[in-house]
């Protein structure tokens, strides 16, 4: 049973240089409990994508098409009011920065309660319990419970952005490049406080990241973006074991691991492209070493092989 | 070409930077703290190998490598370059040394003035050490526009940094200090800010580069999987210390340290999820102005034991070619 | 204009205009046009003042008529040739102070910024007491000093802003030589010339256009200052500012054209570089704008 379900998704930032078409008729979906892990580049749209479903599209961007179900609400058609009532209670976001995400004048109890508060009308020593509870469930102390932002290190203010994140018992957590600023063992721990957190909860992630292997740490489902179009989704252990898409092979390609006997590591010759005038018919053609001329000049259809997505014209039965 | 001469060494390497403070916590407290960025380093760089210097926030990888070409000087030990000591050399001598000792940097925005043109930026060195002006600098330029893969040559020397994109001016950082040939480059996180999919690119180019021109590389860099892909031996910092040297396949396939074992064990691997056991440390990684007594990875280490807190362990070879500084062997 | 070199700042600059429309520039084109229209009136004045304006050619204070078109002063002399030659004083005034501040006042703010140190402290002291007093006073006081005479008049005024340049240089050279791009000019061993030149100042300049127009806005009226004191230029040179002293003492007996036309002209001269500034900074350094 979904719990979320985007259909032809499309934002496009309406800048100076020209129309940048960052989302481009994206379909995806996510049930309850599940993680989504959305991988691309820069410049592939995956955070676009995910602030759009906060609502928070900074201009000059905009929802052009495209319909967000989520939980039966359409969230295109929402009011800045009705969007503030669902952001943090139902669905709720960390960022990557947490360096930045957090006022650095408030202390870090303050802003838990506060949160309550705005949300639920509940007494300020009910708010301050739950507070205290959320931060021990990410590992933080009570003791911390009045300190500054700053007094804590980079991993401790991501777990800090965690607990706002599960404070109110979210269907959905966003979480948008959440370890990329992080040491590789404290990026350990935080996936592995994610994990947990999600199977104790039931919440659904959305895990956006360019690294693939972050991704896959958790992620139930995998979904692959491209230069603002989806390109590939499938079950985790599917994609990352038989990819069907050039692009995703190629990326899982690129990627050093340590396990590999010295395999040649290999790059997508090309660039990412300009998504103000993005290649004719398939977007990946130009670097693309199976393209062939329906690729130059269609984009191609998305079909569904047993539950596995991608947007490619060598799975098309038929070309026409 | 004799591959086990070495080319770099430092003893004792350290570099300690005062804490900034106020002015009224200047005029009340006497006591001046220092960041230990880096506190006794021994290191030995052989000719024309790649050693990748390994560690996360505060390890110390960054500050050696800038130490190692003399954009700092260091608070104590020393520096060899070819035997020689260049640990305190200053001015028209120093300057002169820059020919052989290069580095190319993390970011390939911040990296390139952005009001100079990429061929005369590359060019630059050529005419600041007297090689060549001109039509022969052009020329210079052009051959190594080319050999980078920067092609139409004579269209990229026009252009200006913001018009490339990541990889390209990461290129042009190269082409820069790969023009002068020289002897040792310290590579810092070179392909951290490129795209995933263009890294291998430069790692290609990189390797390319370094066989026709002989170069021996310094890689820094966080991400051990990198390291296990570019290095020959590859050494791992922790808190201005290194707590284990070998060569990489060594590294990989016997880990020693405790450290080097939780790094190995915490890097998330794309593949069909296999369950596995990690070895986490607890905590995060303490502030170098006050760093632990004794071993520094004590207060969060697993095996830690009586010793571990009082007296530092020394980095000593535990088989050959592999050393470790840890109590337990 | 130092450091600006046709490559690195015009073609940028002419290409961002090409993207630009009306309602980003009519700002600076406005500036600009009557700055350019003041400044023929300079050029031109020999050719299209009807009169010599320093020779008396009609009766006192005649009013605006038919054969003076914007009267006569006491003297007789026609203020319509006395303020278009008034406009070669002003503006050669404006932009001679202007340039002279720009070159000191970047230089020593380049070197201070980059030596630091104690150099670097105890000149910005200095400049930051110049900067403290209020421009116009120190601006009497230099011209008290120097005495009356064009020459002294630009470098009072001239040293007037040298502070105004020197901080903001030196702000920026603060900055831009903690840059990766400057560490690496150290690592290809560049001297310390070398970087100044090539990888520090070109960086700095982008905020000199503005600086400059604002600049000359102020000196435009700072100088008009000067000459209604008395501090300024000696009669009978034709000067806005003494012109505006003179008519001064007849305004209360009715005689408005005395004081009007050079104050008007005083006001729109500097409005025009006042708008000019304005738009170059909403050209060079554009606001996010919502679509």
């Amino acid at each position: 049973m979904s719990l979320l379900n985007i259909n032809e998704l499309k934002v496009y930032y309406f800048t100076k240089r020209g129309v940048v078409r960052a989302v481009d008729g994206v379909s995806l979906s996510i049930s309850r409990g599940e993680v989504l892990g959305l991988v691309g580049e820069s410049g592939s749209g995956k955070s676009t994508l995910g602030i759009s479903l906060l609502g928070l599209i900074p201009p000059p961007g905009r929802i052009v098409g495209g319909s967000i179900v989520f939980d039966g609400v359409e969230l295109t058609k929402l009011s800045d009011d009705e969007f503030a009532k669902i952001r943090g209670k139902r669905i709720s976001m960390i960022f990557q920065d947490p360096m930045t995400s957090l006022n650095p004048l408030m202390k870090i109890g303050d802003h838990l309660m506060e949160t309550i508060m705005v949300h639920e009308n509940v007494s300020k020593n009910e708010a301050r319990e739950r507070s205290i509870k959320a931060l021990e469930e990410v590992g933080i102390p009570p003791e911390r419970f009045n300190d500054y932002p700053h007094q804590f290190s980079g991993g401790m203010r991501q777990r800090v952005m965690i607990a706002l994140a599960i404070l109110l018992n979210p269907d959905l957590i966003i979480a948008d490049e959440p370890t990329t600023a992080l040491d590789v063992i404290v990026q350990a721990q935080i996936i592995d406080l994610l994990n947990n957190l999600r199977k104790r909860h039931n919440m659904s992630i959305l895990l956006i990241s360019h690294d693939i292997g972050v991704v896959s740490e958790i992620a139930d489902k995998i979904a692959v973006m491209y230069a603002g179009h989806l390109v590939e989704m499938a079950d985790a252990n599917k994609i990352l074991g038989d990819p069907l898409h050039p692009y995703t092979s190629a990326l899982l390609r690129a990627v050093p691991l340590i396990e590999s006997k010295s395999e040649k590591l290999c790059y997508i010759p090309g660039s990412p492209p300009d998504l103000v005038k993005p290649p004719r018919g398939c977007r990946f053609h130009p670097r693309c070493p199976y393209a062939k001329d329906i690729c130059r000049t269609r984009e191609p259809r998305t079909v569904n092989i047993k539950d596995h997505i991608v947007k490619c014209w060598m799975y098309c039965d038929a070309y026409e | 070409m004799p591959m086990n001469r070495t080319i770099i060494s430092t003893t004792n390497l350290t570099k300690y930077f005062p804490v900034q403070r106020g002015f009224l916590e200047r005029v009340i407290s006497r006591k001046l703290e220092y960041i230990r960025a880096v506190d006794g380093v021994d290191l030995e760089i052989r000719e024309e190998e790649t050693l990748a210097l390994v560690g996360e926030t505060g390890c110390g990888k960054t500050t050696t490598g800038r130490l190692l070409v003399r954009l700092l000087e260091p608070t104590g030990g020393d520096i060899l370059f070819r035997g020689k000591r260049i640990t305190h050399v200053k001015g028209e001598e120093l300057r002169k040394l820059r020919r052989h000792l290069q580095i190319i940097f993390q970011d390939p925005y911040a990296s390139l003035n952005p009001r100079m043109k990429i061929g005369d930026a590359i060019g630059h060195p050529l005419e600041i050490h007297d090689i060549a002006k001109g039509k022969e600098k052009r020329q210079m330029v052009l051959e190594m526009l080319e050999k980078v893969g920067l092609t139409p040559a004579e269209r990229y020397y026009e252009l200006y940094p913001h018009q490339l994109s990541g990889g390209e001016r990461q290129r042009v950082a190269i082409s820069r200090a790969m023009i002068l040939k020289p002897d040792f480059i310290v590579a810092d996180e070179p392909i951290s800010m490129i795209d995933v999919s263009l890294r291998a690119k430069i790692l290609e180019l990189m390797a390319d580069l370094k066989k026709e021109f002989h170069v021996t590389y310094l890689f820094i860099t966080h991400d051990l999987a990198t390291a296990k892909y570019v290095s020959d031996r590859i050494a791992v910092m922790y808190l201005g210390k290194i707590v284990e040297l070998a060569t990489t396949d060594e590294l990989f396939s016997n880990p020693l340290h405790p450290y080097v074992k939780a790094l190995i064990s915490a890097i998330p691997r794309p593949g069909p999820k296999v369950k596995r056991e990690r070895l986490l440390l607890k905590g995060e990684i303490p502030s170098p102005i006050n760093p632990p007594s004794g071993c520094r990875l004590h207060p969060r280490c697993p095996f830690k034991m009586q010793i571990c807190s009082k007296e530092e362990p020394k980095l000593l070879e535990k088989e050959r070619g592999h050393y470790v500084a840890c109590h337990l062997y | 204009m130092k450091g600006v070199s046709t490559s690195r700042t015009i073609i940028p600059l002419l290409r961002r205009i090409r993207r630009l429309d009306v309602s980003e520039y009519w700002i600076a084109i406005t500036g600009a046009a009557i700055i350019v229209i003041v400044s023929f009136m300079a050029i031109l004045a020999p050719v299209i003042a009807p009169y010599d304006p320093i020779e008396p050619v009609g009766g006192s204070l005649e009013p605006p008529n038919t054969r003076f078109l914007l009267g006569t002063d006491n003297i007789g002399r026609d203020i319509l040739s006395r303020i278009i030659y008034g406009s070669r004083i002003s503006l050669s005034i404006a932009f001679l102070a202007s340039i002279f501040s720009m070159i000191i006042g970047a230089s020593l703010g380049l070197l201070s910024g980059y030596i630091g140190g104690v150099f670097d402290t105890t000149l910005a002291l200095i400049m930051d007491s110049m900067y403290a007093f209020p421009s116009i006073i120190l601006a009497i006081a230099i011209a008290y000093v120097l005495g009356p005479g064009i020459l002294n008049v630009t470098i009072s005024i001239g040293i007037v802003y040298i502070p105004v340049y020197f901080r903001m240089i030196r702000s920026e050279v603060l900055s831009v030589k903690e840059s990766l791009y400057v560490e690496a000019a150290r690592a290809i061993g560049a001297s310390d010339r070398v970087i100044l030149l090539k990888y520090i100042l070109p960086n700095v300049t982008a905020s000199l256009p503005v600086v400059f127009s604002l600049n000359a806005t102020d000196a435009i009226l700072t100088e008009a200052a000067l000459s209604f004191l008395g501090l300024g230029l000696p009669a009978p040179t034709p000067d806005w500012g003494f012109d505006l002293r003179n008519g001064y003492h007849f305004i209360t007996a009715g005689y408005w054209w005395t004081v009007t036309f050079p104050g008007l002209m005083i006001i729109i001269t500097a409005l025009g570089f006042s708008l000019f500034s304005e738009g170059l900074n909403e050209i060079l350094n554009p606001r996010l704008r919502e679509v």
